[in-house]
């Protein structure tokens, strides 16, 4: 499972679990040699998913490459950029730029960070596909709930036994750069355990369920964002 | 000085009538029509609810946003506030027209973890989670298709469809009721796209369309799933069951619940026709009882005659799906009344009456594949077995065996695992030789257990693969392969 964002399983991020050295991880024909990998118990996820998942591969280990997930025929294609070609490459299917859309994204703790604007603000969003639901923080300021219509309650609960509400909703009025969202599907929370270390938090994800509607990419050299229309 | 502080006064008069002013314009925005609103302002959740709710529109919110726990018809009526202090609520408005409440919203601790945060972020609007694939058979399942009808049936052929993608060469449906074979069945061509037709019975089944020999889901079902090996195929629930309720034309919203989901009450909408409203389902084999909740109010289906006692003195409605098995209890022929009761129906003691026979007691009943405990209620008086944990058990359809070898000196050997919600000691191992065996039972994906040797639970000696468990003393794990329809 790829899971952009947060450590995604690999070290850099206190998020608790022990870590461990992997002498050889190979991705097909790629070899990542002395890596550092965070040990998680994974159990309870394929529970919840009845799929077998040993592994999560973080942000980290593409910071090199050009990534394009093609959900509906299930491929991901990984090229990895040398220096010399660090500010010309880009892969065929990306020949023609009417058909995507180009955002700027930017790495900061490991998370992969992009903004979009909602009723004219500017938000700073996690581009996350181990998260399945897109997230709002709950305590935004209430010009942006204004353009938030709260559909649903649920009680969530993680591994252990701690409970917590949050809320489902709508989300009008989003732009990301020139593609217009006329309504986001969210789950509103709070996400002030998301802060980053200096002072500064983000303030929603857009997860699995946005990022797998249409085919994406990411160049991570040079901080692209490709969504296809 | 003086005409200085004559100006201050009545500037502060000014002030003083442009605020009753504009508390009479609030208020008078608050008369108007019935609030009732959840909102989330300065991080944390309100409730507007106005004093002159009917109490159809207050049910209809508090299923919406599942606040049963909350009694705010007890808010209403009587200002009863304990389970809303109780529930971290507070009362922040209580004036003639409305109640404001609010509550802060926390956070989840531990949404730093990757695995913590997947689980957190869900989706559980997806019929795929309501109904996880692990551990539980398919007992529930229904279509979700965003932009295109559901599949055009004709008794068992289904015609499956493919919008648009007319420039295409060569398109064929592959899925698991051809194993995936990619040229078995090619689509033919269409003036809105491409239909293929397949003979399939009810039940749970996964698809995709090759288009000029690339794969694609279908990008008009909104039924997905990983299929454990990195690939999304959609899902399509050949449907056997169509729940009715030919009435309650002027409802807003009509959901069904019952057995088969828990009786979570929002999550399945029926769809409004013109005598009523209407829900095409698949319900694996057994027995499902469910109830109606018609713009927040629970009731039987007013024209199933299928009914069993519940326990709020009034009736579930039944569907029995499948062939029925008759339960039996020989002799007891004095008795006056036999109740049977079993974890295939909560333990509920109100609900299965047996029949007197010439001989005994036996109930005809639909019952799916699975391990189940039970025993029978004899005028009051349980009656189990002597072993154990007093219960009779029985599986129907056994499909696994455990082993388990060595422990030859041991008195008693149980077998415990989710399949049979980790009862300690109510199905015990059978000893063949200096191996302890159990035929069991197991639905398709992966399943937790453990023995337990004269009390003692451990892990599977045999089995490698294992997981931590909550206790830190860990659980087996085995996989079964997906039987693939």
């Amino acid at each position: 499972m790829v899971s952009f964002g947060d450590a995604g399983g690999i070290t850099g991020e206190a998020s608790g679990n022990s870590p461990t050295d992997i002498s050889l991880l190979t991705l097909g024909p790629i070899r990542f040699s002395k890596m550092v990998a965070d040990r998680a118990n994974l159990g309870h996820i394929e529970n919840s998913r009845g799929v077998k998942i040993l592994g999560l591969l973080g942000v980290q280990l593409f910071k090199r490459f050009e990534l394009i997930i093609d959900y509906e025929s299930s491929r991901l294609y990984l090229h990895l950029i040398s220096r010399k070609e660090s500010s010309s490459y880009q892969s065929q299917q990306l020949k023609d730029p009417e058909t995507y859309h180009t955002f700027p994204i930017n790495i900061q703790e490991n998370k992969l960070l992009t903004n979009v604007h909602v009723g004219g603000k500017k938000l700073i969003f996690v581009i996350d596909t181990g998260a399945e639901a897109n997230v709002l923080d709950s305590r935004l300021p209430d010009r942006i709930f204004e353009n938030v219509s709260i559909t649903r309650r649920v009680v969530l609960t993680g591994s252990g036994s701690t409970k917590i509400e949050a809320l489902y909703g709508d989300m009008s009025n989003m732009k990301m750069g020139e593609l217009a969202i006329s309504s986001l599907p969210v789950l509103v929370t709070n996400l002030e355990k998301l802060c980053f270390t200096y002072d500064r938090c983000i303030d929603g994800m857009l997860g699995f369920d946005f990022l797998s509607m249409q085919k994406i990419g990411f160049n991570f050299v040079r901080n692209k964002m490709y969504i296809w229309k | 000085m003086n005409r200085c502080y004559h100006i201050v006064n009545r500037l502060h008069r000014v002030i003083l009538i442009l605020c009753v002013m504009l508390c009479v314009t609030a208020s008078n925005t608050i008369a108007q029509g019935p609030v009732k609103k959840y909102t989330v302002k300065n991080g944390k959740m309100y409730i507007e609810l106005g004093k002159n709710l009917s109490s159809q529109a207050i049910d209809s919110f508090i299923v919406q946003f599942d606040l049963g726990e909350l009694y705010l018809k007890e808010l209403l009526k009587r200002n009863m506030r304990d389970s809303l202090e109780k529930y971290g609520w507070q009362v922040e408005v209580n004036n003639k027209d409305l109640f404001i409440l609010s509550k802060p919203m926390l956070g989840f601790d531990k949404i730093k973890d990757p695995g913590e945060k997947i689980l957190f972020t869900e989706n559980r609007v997806r019929s795929g989670t309501l109904f996880p694939a692990v551990s539980s058979r398919v007992i529930f399942g229904m279509n979700r298709f965003r932009d295109k009808n559901d599949f055009r049936v004709d008794d068992s052929t289904v015609v499956f469809f493919l919008k648009n993608n007319l420039r295409a060469n060569k398109v064929f449906l592959s899925g698991s009721f051809v194993n995936w074979s990619e040229t078995a069945l090619p689509m033919q061509k269409t003036d809105s796209g491409w239909i293929a037709s397949v003979k399939i019975g009810p039940g749970k089944y996964w698809y995709k369309f090759i288009i000029d020999g690339r794969w694609f889901v279908d990008n008009d079902n909104r039924n997905r799933e990983n299929d454990g090996e990195g690939n999304i195929n959609s899902v399509y629930f050949k449907t056997n069951y169509l729940i009715t309720l030919d009435t309650f034309v002027r409802a807003k919203r009509v959901n069904v619940a019952g057995t088969f989901n828990n009786w979570t009450n929002n999550q399945l909408q029926m769809e409004k026709t013109d005598r009523g409203w209407r829900l095409p389902v698949y319900l694996g084999d057994g027995t499902h009882t469910y109830r109606f909740i018609v713009d927040g109010r629970w009731m039987a289906d007013p024209f199933n005659p299928d009914r069993v006692p519940n326990e709020y003195n009034e009736y579930n409605s039944v569907i029995r799906v499948g062939k029925p098995y008759i339960i039996k209890l020989d002799g007891y022929t004095q008795a006056k009344q036999v109740i049977l009761t079993g974890s295939f129906n909560g333990w509920r003691r109100d609900e299965l009456f047996m029949r007197k026979t010439a001989d005994g007691w036996e109930l005809p009943y639909h019952i799916g594949p699975g391990n189940y405990e039970y025993q029978f209620v004899v005028d009051g008086k349980r009656l189990g077995s002597p072993h154990g944990n007093g219960n009779l058990t029985f599986t129907i359809q056994p499909n696994y065996t455990f082993k388990l070898n060595g422990f030859a000196n041991a008195k008693t050997v149980y077998l415990a695992g989710d399949f049979n919600n980790w009862s300690p000691n109510g199905f015990p191992m059978e000893k063949v030789g200096n191996e302890w065996v159990l035929k069991v039972h197991l639905s398709p994906g992966k399943h937790l257990y453990k023995f337990v040797v004269d009390g003692n639970w451990i892990i599977d000696p045999g089995n490698k693969l294992w997981e931590q468990n909550e206790h830190g003393t860990g659980n087996s794990v085995v996989w079964l392969e997906a039987i693939r329809n």
